[in-house]
């Protein structure tokens, strides 16, 4: 009387199985690609055979990138692995920031990883779980191809972990050069002022013919971060002594109650939080649109707003977004009034110093590594040794060029000081853009949790 | 004189067949219909997005369908369907979901037929335990099976083979522990336990004392109740836990993402995710894959809708 | 009756109890040990975390208080409709002839994974009315009250995922703006979700329970002239009543540790938090492992209540076996 298992809806599993055969059809094909290769099989899959290098083993890599992105990356890849036989075994997740805590935490760290954000490096290296430059020989490379500031970067404690990979620069705002001829607006240069900036929003609002600015800070859980973009553009550039309390605020000596980043946020306020100066509305529409929504409206036929505050990367998702937009012609930015360059990165580091580890390491560090990924678009290399030529199009080269040789440059705020502080920031942003009122105590619960942080750094 | 009817006595018609209108046929079709719309439409809308194009996506509501039905392209499907590693992921997903769905399965049923009709001391307290343990948050576990699991990671590997006419390869990795198949499916069991074991325990208390009396009597062992009776007789259950676990194992992203890590290794779920750009574009391609990876599924579900038969229970009493 | 051996039933619990204790119990204990040391789980701080939940000094980043309230919304509202729903379809499923695809149709949205869940509810809740279906429906409805005169906030597109105000706001400007306590738009609307997503759940469990029901007896008491109403009432749910308390106390227990979706779709941000994103955040994002895991545990103590009410629930039953 035992129950028959045996499938009797023949129909459903002929679909089924029909299904996993045009499955498998749509699949075939692709197989011949080198960085995915079968388990337990290191051999490159083309290259020449005479010489068959020594198969230097797998590398694996945590790092956040998905669908196009990835594929540039291993493109980048690539060529080492042609080289030296290696394997790169990417992971990519958005979650970066919690799948590295979990996997060091639980004792299986990946060989090498690529976040975005420095207060996991700190972290890491003053555990001991790092393993610094030098111990792949890759220090004097480091030392003589990268600016200052991002050697400085990548220092925890006079030792360097790490080198930054692909950059990108912020500060910059976005316009429409065809709409601007049409109105007869001007773009802004390097030595305008805020003041400047306001005028401009207002001689756009006057016009009534579209909103001066498309604003959107919505990104799920790390929804507010663009306006922390704001705040640091307006608080390097035009807040009095605001250089020195950029560098208070990373540091902490400078408390977030203090007047002169009271005033930055204030002034974000001035744009933010105008009545029909956002293309989205009120503060709700703000904090419900996504960012990369936000950049759209200003390309639209007809445009609907005219300026657009966001980093170097809008520019790859304009083009993806209107596939026929010709980038000096129908896209173009000009620098947040003021001038200082703020730029992020991603930071490479390693968690031990294998023959393979160390010899990818040294390989992302060059400028030709980073050179491929330039050439692809959408990304700028912070390493000096990389051509301005081999940029794709004259928008991201003036970018890369404002990169690295900036007279003043920062890098991200948030990003620097990651942890709690960041996570207070991004929701003081949405705070004050939907109750602005509340100004002052906003501002001493980011100084509440950036004290607790400090405190919890300190007893490491 | 014949007295006329009290008005007590008249039927209240009016009210009955209003009542009986309410328990009709018709009632319970518009009711059931009309619930089965509503249910209907976010997958609707994500259907139609599957076909459009990202553009479209981002300028209009779906509805502009309608106006322009043939505006659609199966591009976002066939970059689904050729994405890099897709078939080996799909067949990832296979080793690691079926032994994962049928092991806590067994496992679950030997203990729930225990706590049901087995007396012991502390039966009640350490049932209840188990079910509690349902509140454990899944990623507090990770970290110390990690831990666990990069300890007994042996050298030595699984072994695969690879499928001669489709292509890909089964079974791989290491023979435990972390990037392990076998690890997986260990650990996979473990979380579906406490569930497993609440329902299945309630279903085999629920089943009448006299089945097994009878099966006493005529000198049957435990083994043999439980082949015997007790599982045939389980069929809805068994069938919904198989949906069930299946579901969840099949959909897992953290689980694998931690404990298997080899991302040649990786289930569907990871490289669908992958597909999606770290700043979230593309997500047009996110509908199609998760239509995509949603008929497995689906084709459980309804193979598995004939267990959900009714009146076993009555015919085995008869019998 | 069968002269068992008293290590038979041990046995028989072996795999599952060894299994349970190595990947449960233990990281369990292991949590709760980190709940009483600091953020990198070295030193000894006492009940210094719990303090943390207690006093929620840092309302910015992580307001416990807020995240508690909106736990037990979830509990209470999810659960109640969730059940409620999957119940009424099971049981109007079981009549019809196309109950296989009744029930596949409420069975979809569980079989999608919970990433595509948040793009298409995005979608839904795009606060862009061109784009947003709920809001589209909304503002037309707006648009046609107005056209009759009625004045309402709903010809304003609500962003509904974001909005922390209470829910009338979304039609009229009376009432206060704000409701103390987790009664906000956007968790009503995550809730929503929760709903739509997990109603397969109950409704497929439900229905087994309802097929293990005898139809003698059903058919008896239509013979004696009851009506399907009084059937429901008096036979089926009683019949049922220890299958829905499973399925209720599985979902209670579930939402306690709803993550994957209020993550994915808001992140925890505009106080939507739950005891579950809430402690992710701590232990994962910002690397305190002490708030983090003390948070774990009051999730955990959660289930106590539940637990008991389910001991006397299996105890009665028990007795009229």
């Amino acid at each position: 009387m035992s129950t028959d298992f045996r499938p009797r809806s023949l129909p459903l599993f002929t679909l089924l199985a029909l299904f996993v055969v045009a499955l498998s059809f749509a699949a075939c094909g692709d197989d011949d690609d080198g960085a995915t290769a079968t388990p337990g099989d290191g051999t490159p899959t083309d290259g020449p055979t005479a010489t068959q290098p020594a198969d230097i083993g797998a590398v694996s890599v945590l790092g956040q990138w998905g669908g196009a992105e990835l594929e540039t990356f291993e493109s980048v890849v690539a060529p080492w692995q042609t080289e030296t036989g290696g394997d790169m075994k990417f992971t990519g997740t958005r979650d970066i920031i919690s799948l590295l805590t979990l996997n060091v935490e639980g004792g299986s760290p990946p060989d090498i990883a690529i976040p975005s954000e420095i207060g996991l490096l700190r972290k890491f290296a003053r555990a001991g779980d790092l393993v610094p430059l030098s111990a792949c020989g890759l220090e004097e490379e480091v030392r003589a191809n990268f600016p200052q500031a991002f050697i400085d970067l990548g220092t925890v404690d006079g030792e360097l972990y790490g080198f930054f990979f692909k950059a990108d620069g912020k500060a910059t705002i976005w316009y429409n050069p065809g709409f601007f001829a049409d109105q007869s607006y001007e773009p802004l240069t390097a030595d305008a002022t805020f003041d400047d900036l306001l005028a401009l929003s207002q001689e756009i609002e006057d016009d009534g013919v579209v909103a001066p600015w498309s604003i959107g800070v919505e990104s799920g859980g790390a929804s507010g971060w663009p306006g922390t973009d704001w705040l640091q553009a307006i608080l390097m550039n035009n807040v009095d002594g605001g250089l020195v309390a950029n560098d208070g605020l990373v540091d902490g000596s400078v408390p977030w109650t203090d007047p002169a980043v009271k005033e930055a946020w204030e002034k974000l306020g001035e744009i933010a939080l105008e009545d029909g100066w956002a293309s989205q509305g009120s503060g709700d529409g703000i904090v419900a649109t996504n960012f990369l929504d936000a950049i759209f409206p200003l390309f639209e036929d007809p445009p609907e707003a005219a300026l657009h505050h966001q980093a170097g990367f809008a520019a790859g998702a304009i083009v993806e977004q209107f596939p026929n937009a010709v980038a000096g012609t129908d896209f173009d930015f000009f620098p947040w009034p003021g001038g200082a360059v703020i730029g992020s990165a991603d930071i490479v580091y390693a968690f031990n110093d294998d023959e393979a580890t160390c010899s990818m390491m040294k390989y992302l560090a060059t400028a030709a590594a980073q050179q491929i990924w330039v050439e692809a678009g959408g990304a700028i290399s912070p390493n000096t040794g990389v051509e301005l030529s081999a940029y794709p199009d004259a928008v991201i080269a003036n970018a890369a060029e404002r990169l690295t040789e900036a007279e003043t440059f920062r890098f991200d705020l948030d990003d620097s000081i990651g942890g709690a502080t960041q996570q207070a920031i991004w929701a003081g942003v949405l705070e004050y853009v939907t109750k602005p009122g509340d100004l002052d105590s906003i501002l001493s619960g980011i100084e509440d949790a950036a004290v607790a942080q400090r405190a919890a750094a300190e007893e490491e | 004189m014949a007295s006329l009817p009290k008005t007590s006595d008249r039927p209240p018609t009016v009210l009955v067949t209003w009542l009986k209108w309410l328990g009709s046929r018709g009632m319970v079709h518009v009711a059931l219909i009309s619930l089965m719309i509503l249910w209907s439409i976010p997958t609707l809308v994500m259907l139609i997005s599957s076909f459009r194009d990202p553009s479209d996506i981002a300028s209009s509501g779906w509805w502009n369908v309608f106006a322009n039905p043939f505006d659609f392209t199966i591009e976002n499907y066939r970059n689904v369907l050729d994405a890099r590693g897709m078939w080996q992921s799909f067949l990832n997903s296979l080793v690691i979901t079926i032994p994962a769905t049928l092991l806590p399965i067994l496992v679950a049923s030997f203990a729930a037929y225990a706590f049901a009709w087995m007396r012991f001391p502390g039966r009640n307290a350490l049932f209840l335990l188990v079910v509690a343990l349902l509140v454990v948050p899944l990623q507090m576990t990770l970290i110390p099976v990690l831990r666990l699991y990069v300890d007994l990671t042996p050298g030595a590997e699984l072994p695969s083979f690879d499928l001669p006419v489709l292509g890909g390869t089964i079974g791989g990795g290491k023979l435990f522990g972390v990037n392990s198949f076998v690890g997986l499916w260990v650990a996979h069991t473990a979380y579906g336990l406490p569930f497993a074991v609440f329902l299945l325990r309630n279903f085999f208390g629920a089943l009448p004392r006299d089945l097994f009396e009878s099966a006493y009597l005529d000198g049957a062992s435990d083994l043999t109740i439980f082949f015997r009776i007790v599982l045939p007789l389980s069929g809805p259950v068994i069938a919904a836990l198989v949906i069930f676990q299946f579901l969840w194992v099949w959909q897992d992203l953290l689980v694998a993402l931690v404990l298997l890590g080899d991302p040649d290794l990786s289930p569907m779920m990871l490289t669908i995710t992958n597909l999606v750009g770290s700043h979230g574009t593309q997500y047009q391609l996110l509908t199609a894959a998760s239509f995509i990876s949603m008929i497995v599924p689906l084709g459980i579900f309804f193979a598995l809708q004939r267990y959900f038969v009714q009146g076993i229970l009555a015919g085995s009493v008869k019998g | 009756m069968i002269g068992r051996r008293w290590w038979v039933p041990w046995l028989w619990l072996a795999p599952t109890l060894v299994l349970l204790g190595v990947f449960l119990v233990y990281p369990s204990i292991d949590t709760i040990r980190r709940s009483f040391l600091d953020t990198g789980s070295d030193s000894w701080v006492g009940l210094d975390n719990y303090q943390f939940i207690v006093e929620n000094p840092q309302p910015l980043v992580a307001d416990t208080h807020s995240a508690l309230m909106n736990n037990v919304l979830w509990m209470t509202m999810f659960t109640l409709f969730t059940v409620a729903i999957g119940l009424g379809i099971a049981v109007l499923a079981g009549r019809v002839r196309y109950e296989a695809v009744a029930k596949a149709t409420i069975f979809i949205p569980m079989a999608i994974s919970f990433v595509a869940l948040s793009v298409i509810w995005r979608f839904m809740y795009e606060f862009n009315s061109d784009i947003g279906t709920v809001n589209a429906v909304t503002t037309g409805a707006g648009g046609l009250l107005r056209d009759i005169g009625m004045d309402s906030n709903l010809s304003e597109p609500t962003a509904w995922l974001q909005n922390d105000g209470s829910p009338q706001t979304v039609f009229t400007d009376a009432g206060p703006d704000d409701l103390p306590g987790p009664f906000q738009i956007n968790n009503m609307a995550l809730i929503t979700v929760g709903i739509w997503n997990w109603t397969g759940f109950t409704m497929i469990i439900l229905s087994a329970g309802l097929k293990s029901i005898s139809t003698e007896v059903l058919e008896a008491a239509r013979v004696d002239g009851a009506n399907e109403w009084q059937i429901f009432r008096r036979i089926t749910v009683p019949i049922l009543s220890p299958t829905i308390v499973v399925v209720s106390t599985t979902l209670i227990i579930q939402t306690l540790k709803t993550f994957d979706l209020v993550w994915v779709m808001t992140g925890g941000r505009f106080d939507t938090d739950v005891v579950a994103t809430l402690f992710f955040r701590q232990a994962f994002v910002i690397g305190d492992f002490g708030v983090g895991a003390a948070l774990a545990v009051v999730l955990m103590l959660f289930v106590v209540p539940i637990m008991v009410l389910t001991i006397r629930r299996f105890q009665f039953q028990e007795e009229i076996r």
